[in-house]
């Protein structure tokens, strides 16, 4: 491992890789403050850009805006009362009401310090975890990437949005999308419609700023175009007392280690961690009355955990090549431009990419605590900017991101396909996420299962005589059955407490 | 959206899954030990027309759900007024693209931010003109110049 810092240590101090880090954090924290624009759309719309600065270089820059979004959010919940990020919904019920009480410095400090702190102790999960985890992986056959896929998007259909069917069949739609184009055994396209366009497959970064970034401006379109108020914050209140860190320790340090652990389960490893967070916090609190009026243990442990989760996101990418959230996805989508496959080997075949992107994350921590106290004011007034002008360049930017993918129009039909598609979607209920996961790890569940069926003989059941394999199965199962019977239960024991 | 949204929303993806399910069987599906290329698409065709079909049943037997719910925080059920405005924005994108190989890029993209900001709600016609005028300058340096993207010239000045 510490060869491995010395690796990471030496990369960082790489100008390209230096300047990468800033212009994520830089560009994270904006989308991050920016209702309407989420980082995922945005790290899909720079994903084009990574052509340029090569494999560390462009991971670093994408990775940094995923965890900036994470500081810049929190910014807009405290000073608008609108979350800027989905992951800092929470951090309005309190932080909002701080400020309203003339203590939004204090609470952007909080807010700042127990990301820096807990996003730290994220990275350092991420350095403990992935390597083991990674050689672990190496055992592996098919089968056990089949289950793991398998249970990854089961977990995810559980944990996204309100209804399971929904986001079962919005997974099962991005693995049929997944499966247009060639066959990979046999070479042969398939739902081609006798278009050669399609016989490449659809493009993955198309499809993510679609769903991602058209839609969102489509749906901003439809809710509301004015500029925010924005609630003012005098550099010299960025200073917590004794007292409010002596309340904001334990919340930062158990958000950021509920929130790693958050992070290694699929799905919306953010969202979910900051909820989970608040509630555990309101729980342990001396003065649980004080929630929803501003206390500031509800925007340490929540700010803390969406940071650290983040981190915790990144190992199942890295140690074995699936992403399970969609901005790891497109994390492995901007590897696989250069050629570079996330998984088990990673980290002996690339070292000094995996070690840099760590040694990355932890200036950028740095860079974005700095980034975030003193330049609070500045991030803030950018939501004073209409949407009017700041929407139709965006719009525009996802036309040429699109196209610049493979300087190909039919690139810009899809997005333009699956933008409409997502404002339908969201319209109706059905989640984006599951789709974009269901396109990725689609190829591998397909490749998984057919060279599953010929190691085993198409023999069914020999993936119960593989003890991970069956392991896995049984959670599978389990992830499938237990969420319908908890509802069940909950739904009975309602109807006996009404009747 | 309720439960009509999930009955319609339904039978959609129920004919696609019934499409994608009759179009996968046009590929050999090879043997259990040696799975072929309409495999896997037969399978998640039948999965996705399972699913469908139950969701298309709950939405009639279920328990009856409260007008839409918003998917995210702050989301909001579109009014006439705004279906209107996104309408008005979509086709502008969708003609922006069409026009782009015979406009060029600088022309289509500046008509189109001209107009998408004015739907948007940008007063005046010198703010979206400036606007336009300014994201074209600043698309061409970034990615012609800097990034060597090969935008669209347009046919009518004839290239």
């Amino acid at each position: 491992m510490l060869e491995g810092l010395w690796f990471g240590l030496r990369g960082i101090l790489d100008l390209s890789n230096l300047i990468a880090v800033m212009a994520g954090c830089l560009v994270g924290t904006v989308v991050g403050v920016l209702p309407g624009i989420g980082p995922t759309g945005t790290m899909a719309l720079l994903l084009p850009l990574t052509y340029a600065l090569g494999p560390t270089a462009g991971m670093i820059m994408l990775a940094g805006i995923w965890y900036g979004a994470q500081y810049g959010g929190s910014t807009t919940s405290i000073l608008v009362n609108v979350p800027g990020e989905a992951a800092s919904i929470v951090t309005t019920l309190d932080g909002y009401q701080m400020a309203k009480k003339g203590r939004a410095g204090t609470a952007l400090a909080i807010s700042a310090i127990g990301s820096f702190v807990a996003g730290s102790l994220g990275v350092v999960g991420l350095m403990l975890f992935a390597p083991p985890l990674a050689e672990v992986a190496l055992e592996l056959g098919p089968p056990e990437f089949l289950w793991i896929g398998v249970l990854g998007l089961l977990l995810l259909s559980n944990l996204s949005g309100r209804s399971t069917s929904k986001a079962l069949l919005m997974a099962a739609l991005g693995i049929m999308l997944s499966t247009v184009g060639m066959d990979p055994n046999s070479g042969s396209p398939r739902f081609s419609l006798g278009l050669m366009s399609f016989f490449g497959g659809f493009e993955f970064v198309p499809i993510t700023m679609g769903l991602f970034g058209v839609a969102e401006i489509l749906t901003s379109c439809a809710e509301r175009l004015q500029g925010w108020e924005v609630l003012k914050v005098r550099f010299r209140d960025l200073y917590p007392n004794r007292q409010d860190l002596r309340r904001s320790w334990g919340p930062i340090f158990r958000g950021g280690i509920l929130g790693f652990l958050v992070g290694l389960i699929p799905g919306p490893a953010a969202v979910m961690s900051s909820f989970v967070s608040y509630k555990i916090e309101r729980k342990l609190s001396r003065h649980p009355e004080e929630f929803g009026q501003g206390a500031i243990e509800g925007v340490a442990g929540p700010e803390s955990a969406n940071n650290s989760a983040t981190a915790g996101g990144l190992v199942p990418l890295l140690a074995l090549g699936l992403p399970f959230a969609p901005p790891t996805a497109v994390l492995l989508s901007g590897l696989m431009i250069h050629g570079v496959q996330p998984g088990p080997l990673l980290m002996t075949q690339h070292p000094q990419l995996f070690w840099t992107v760590i040694i990355s994350m932890y200036v950028g921590n740095v860079i974005l605590l700095i980034l975030n106290l003193p330049l609070v004011g500045v991030f803030a007034s950018i939501n004073r900017v209409r949407p009017a002008i700041v929407l139709p360049v965006v719009l525009i930017l996802c036309v040429i991101g699109a196209y610049a993918v493979n300087n190909s129009m039919f690139d810009v039909w899809v997005m333009l396909a699956f933008g409409v598609l997502g404002f339908l979607m969201r319209r109706f209920g059905f989640e984006a996420a599951p789709v974009i996961l269901g396109l990725v790890l689609g190829r591998v569940l397909e490749n998984s299962l057919r060279q599953s069926m010929v190691i085993l003989d198409g023999d069914f059941w020999a993936f119960w005589s593989r003890p991970i394999s069956a392991t896995l199965m049984v959670l599978a199962i389990l992830a499938l059955v237990i969420p319908p019977l908890v509802k069940l239960f909950i739904n009975a024991r309602q109807g006996k407490a009404r009747g | 959206m309720g439960r009509k949204g999930d009955r319609r929303a339904a039978v959609v993806l129920l004919l696609l899954g019934l499409g994608y399910l009759l179009a996968a069987t046009q590929y050999p599906i090879g043997e259990i030990s040696n799975p072929g290329p309409g495999f896997t698409p037969r399978l998640l065709g039948i999965v996705f027309t399972i699913l469908s079909s139950y969701l298309l049943v709950k939405s009639f037997i279920g328990p009856p759900k409260e007008t839409h719910q918003p998917a995210h925080d702050g989301e909001a059920s579109p009014g006439c007024k705004e279906g209107v405005q996104v309408t008005k924005v979509m086709t502008t994108l969708i003609l922006y693209v069409a026009a782009m190989n015979y406009l060029g890029f600088a022309l289509s993209t500046l008509l189109a931010i001209f107009l998408n900001s004015r739907f948007m709600g940008l007063e005046g016609w010198r703010k979206p003109a400036f606007l336009g005028i300014g994201t074209v300058v600043l698309a061409q340096l970034l990615f012609v110049l800097a990034l060597d993207v090969p935008l669209p010239v347009g046919v009518i000045w004839g290239r």
